[in-house]
């Protein structure tokens, strides 16, 4: 008897181990076939999809014909506390419309990259996500993270003009053309303001405690006077907050035309008519700001660690020690900001150039179908509500009526108690801004505001071109690299442009930087042309 | 000796494959009960460390998720290429090979230096509060150790700007923008921090040699130094040898908590901060190209393995007991 056992013992053993490494190799196996195949269940099930809904689509009347379907829902943001409370109210209204369900993923801004990334690498199953020429819109269609939406021989078909009517019917052609690549729209911009304007945002009760005038301030430059009252007099205050991203050198505030993606180097200026793409550190513009900036943060009017600072300006603006920020405008930007940072009627902004149209604002922020959705024709159906259903879109950006907000009157709401326990602020994410109701504290035409901002805004030569830099990568890579080295501590004035742009340059020309722009010279020019 | 000794354990096996080498049978009829003890441990290293090796392939494909992995174009060394493209590539191994070597050198130097110390305390309460307050940083995540950091180095607030450096009569310094100072501060942080853990991995060590040894040695008259150099150092020398080789294995591996959180990834730093890993993870964030940083993950496996065999094989030619394999 022992005899046996010992016999068996090891071969037992042994065997387990190999049936269980043979079963996780087979796992394996299987999941990657998976991978191999998983280009096509999704393809299948919407031209099922499409089959089964196309039809009653037409008569109003889908619901029955559709199976329940969950949509996921990512955009930026953080995670609310009654999201559950929201999402059982908006798929009371969805259910009968296509017999849906939504759930909503906010993902904040610090894992926003990093988690997206791995979602869209991994193909975790998800229908609509938040994406914008600032956030990598034109690699990840490129990679086939998004379905193409109105590509009639893509995967997914013309999603957009079998789903998405309302889409097409509300929004400005501009923001389409726009925001296509190669003619193909692989997102919906969001319905808001199509003109982008650069300017700052400052506190307007210091400003009056000081004796300041600002009517005078229109550039840059003439920050100067006002800022070295603000050092001087409050210690206690940052004059003007910097961080990576939010200084004199943004897009919106110098007029950069990255035409595509923001990482890429080689832009146009959106305030001229020149389509000769250069390396933006190349341009006398460029030169101009960083000298001014590194002047500003010697005479200690910008917070010394703007180069590392990770708080955003509207936290920084929060916590009240800020006097000014560079910001983005549009009509009540200051009055936008002052609501989520708690300092109502204290803002006040100033915009330091025209508004303009170019292709990063047109795709300055959309919702994108993923590639791996369920059921894509599903998404562009809930996408096609957040544009043209105003309960629907209302509920999903302040939540629910008499709870999260009171109406004042007509489309004027005011806070709650519980409005901070629902309050995206991310109605520039999610469909169609105009169909929201104002704060009290704004404009009450605010949406008056927008369009007449959106007729002034001049579109740029180049709108409508995004950049393909398929071919390019090894270069992006490596130019990259360099300009996340240089890029942050020249433009917050950490370091003396003096010595060292030329070995910025040095470096950018190695790493290929004059490739990449010839590349997208010749792509524009040929977009140009065929323009005409 | 033997609970010092980690290849004493295959001292068996070791006199058998003298005399020729048995049959794998007879090897696991003999041994069957390690083996399945040892299960569990393959299972998991089979699912974590070879089942990802499948992913190789994806750093010669142009990943489209579209078309999924297996359906992606072939590259080639394609998603190669960027590592090597410019200067960058030259800049990030170095930073990573030296700052490893220094971590590796002067971790072993003063960890057993440290463990010989409190091995040779008088009190052993003292010993135990001195080896506990070393071991713990070790427990702190990076994010944590990267704001202490910055509550010395900030600017305007730092402990060092604000207080020390006026104290000493010498100007502020702008820690986060000066790349030269940062290779003394990620080692002193480093060590700082991971100290403690391998100092009590040698005291365990030191803790298991025979008594009898060190009074053989005292009657002989042999003072404190040649005991250590003598005794403690050469029996300790296995464990010494197979840490040091576990740790050249992971050589082209960089901290990434170290050299991202520690240095809030400012750029100015980069020259002398960026590490393979770091670099791999921001083109990752920049570009989104997971086949160009599976590439860099190959290249890091195979430097690591070809050094880690490289280690073990000159170890093999000095002290053939002592090689891991």
């Amino acid at each position: 008897m022992k005899m046996k056992k010992t016999h068996r013992g090891p071969l037992v053993s042994l065997i387990l181990l190999l049936v269980l490494t043979l079963g996780l190799a087979g796992c394996g196996g299987n999941g990657n076939n998976h991978e191999g195949k998983a280009s096509d269940p999704p393809a299948k099930e919407s031209a099922n999809a499409a089959k089964t809904s196309s039809a009653p689509e037409a008569t109003a009347d889908p619901a029955p014909e559709l199976k329940p379907y969950t949509v996921k829902l990512i955009y930026v943001g953080a995670p609310q506390k009654d999201e559950k409370l929201v999402e059982d109210e908006i798929n009371k209204l969805l259910e009968p419309k296509i017999n849906a369900k939504l759930d909503i993923a906010p993902i904040d801004w610090g894992d926003w990259d990093s988690e997206t990334n791995l979602k869209i690498a991994s193909r975790e199953p998800f229908d609509l996500i938040f994406t914008a020429q600032w956030r990598h819109y034109v690699t990840n269609a490129a990679k086939g993270a998004y379905l193409a939406l109105n590509d009639d021989g893509g995967p997914a078909g013309n999603l957009l003009k079998e789903y998405g009517q309302g889409i097409l019917e509300s929004l400005d052609p501009l923001f389409l053309k726009g925001s296509a690549i190669n003619g193909v729209n692989y997102g919906v911009p969001t319905n808001k303001e199509l003109a982008a304007q650069g300017g700052v945002v400052y506190r307007a009760d210091i400003a009056g405690d000081l004796g300041l005038d600002m009517s005078g301030v229109k550039s840059i430059q003439d920050l100067d006077a006002v800022l070295k009252v603000v050092k001087e007099k409050r210690p206690d205050i940052t004059p003007l907050y910097f961080k990576q991203g939010e200084t004199f050198n943004s897009q919106y505030m110098a007029q950069y035309d990255t035409l595509g993606d923001a990482s890429i180097p080689g832009v146009l200026l959106k305030d001229s008519q020149d389509t000769t793409i250069k390396s933006m550190i190349e341009m006398d513009r460029y030169k101009e700001i960083v000298k001014l900036t590194r002047e500003y943060m010697k005479k200690g009017y910008i917070n010394a660690d703007a180069a590392i600072a990770t708080t955003s300006t509207q936290d920084a603006m929060k916590a009240g020690n800020v006097f000014m920020t560079v910001q983005s405008l549009k009509p009540g930007k200051d009055s936008e900001l002052a609501n989520a940072t708690g300092l109502v009627g204290k803002l006040k902004q100033i915009a330091f150039n025209d508004p303009t149209v170019s292709t990063s604002d047109a795709a300055g922020s959309m919702l994108a179908v993923s590639a791996s959705s369920g059921d894509p024709a599903r998404a562009m159906m809930v996408l096609n509500l957040l544009h043209t259903d105003k309960e629907i879109n209302n509920l999903l950006v302040f939540g629910i009526k008499g709870t999260h907000y009171e109406v004042v009157s007509g489309d004027t709401i005011k806070a709650t108690d519980k409005t901070p326990d629902y309050n995206t602020g991310a109605a520039w994410m999610l469909g169609s801004q105009f169909l929201n109701p104002v704060w009290e504290s704004e404009a009450p035409d605010k949406w008056e505001q927008f369009k007449a901002f959106n007729a002034q805004g001049k579109p740029t030569v180049a709108l409508g071109y995004n950049f393909d830099g398929s071919k390019m990568e090894t270069e992006m890579a490596a130019c990259k690299a360099v300009m996340d080295e240089f890029d942050t501590s020249l433009d917050t004035g950490t370091v003396d442009p003096d010595t060292v742009l030329t070995k910025y340059a040095e470096k950018l020309k190695k790493a290929g930087v004059e490739k990449i722009i010839a590349e997208k010279q010749k792509q524009l020019d040929d977009f140009l042309a065929a323009q005409k | 000796m033997s609970t010092v000794n980690p290849a004493a354990g295959l001292a068996p096996g070791r006199t058998q494959r003298k005399r020729g080498k048995p049959s794998l049978m007879k090897v696991l009829k003999k041994y069957w009960v390690f083996y399945l003890m040892m299960l569990p441990a393959i299972v998991i290293v089979v699912i974590n460390n070879y089942m990802p090796m499948f992913g190789t392939v994806i750093a010669f494909k142009d990943i489209n998720y579209q078309k999924g992995i297996w359906g992606s174009d072939w590259v080639g060394f394609d998603n190669f290429r960027y590592l090597f493209a410019t200067d960058t590539a030259w800049v990030i191994t170095r930073n990573t090979l030296l700052y490893n070597s220094a971590f590796i050198v002067l971790t072993l130097v003063l960890s057993v230096a440290f463990a010989i110390m409190f091995n040779e305390m008088r009190s052993r309460l003292l010993s135990k509060f001195h080896q506990s307050a070393m071991f713990l940083p070790y427990f702190l995540s990076w994010v944590v150790v990267s704001y202490l950091v910055y509550g010395f180095l900030s600017n305007e607030h730092g402990f060092i700007n604000g207080t020390v450096l006026p104290l000493l009569g010498l100007e502020p310094v702008e820690w986060y923008a000066r790349a030269e100072y940062w290779p003394f501060i990620l080692v002193a942080v480093k060590l700082w921090k991971e100290l403690g853990y391998t100092t009590v991995i040698y005291m365990a060590a030191i803790i298991g040699i025979d008594q009898e040894y060190y009074e053989a040695a005292l009657i002989d008259g042999a003072s404190k130094w040649q005991q250590i150099r003598k005794i403690t150092l050469p029996l300790i020398s296995p464990v010494i040898i197979v840490m040091t080789l576990l740790q050249i294995g992971r050589i082209f591996n960089a901290d990434f908590g170290l050299f991202f959180t520690v240095t809030r990834n400012a750029g100015a730093l980069y020259s002398t901060t960026q590490v393979v890993d770091t670099y791999v993870y921001q083109t990752f964030l920049a570009i989104g190209n997971i086949g160009m940083s599976s590439a860099a993950g190959l290249v890091q496996s195979v430097v690591g393995f070809s050094l880690i065999f490289l280690a073990n094989l000159a170890v093999r030619r000095i002290s053939k007991d002592d090689a891991l394999f």
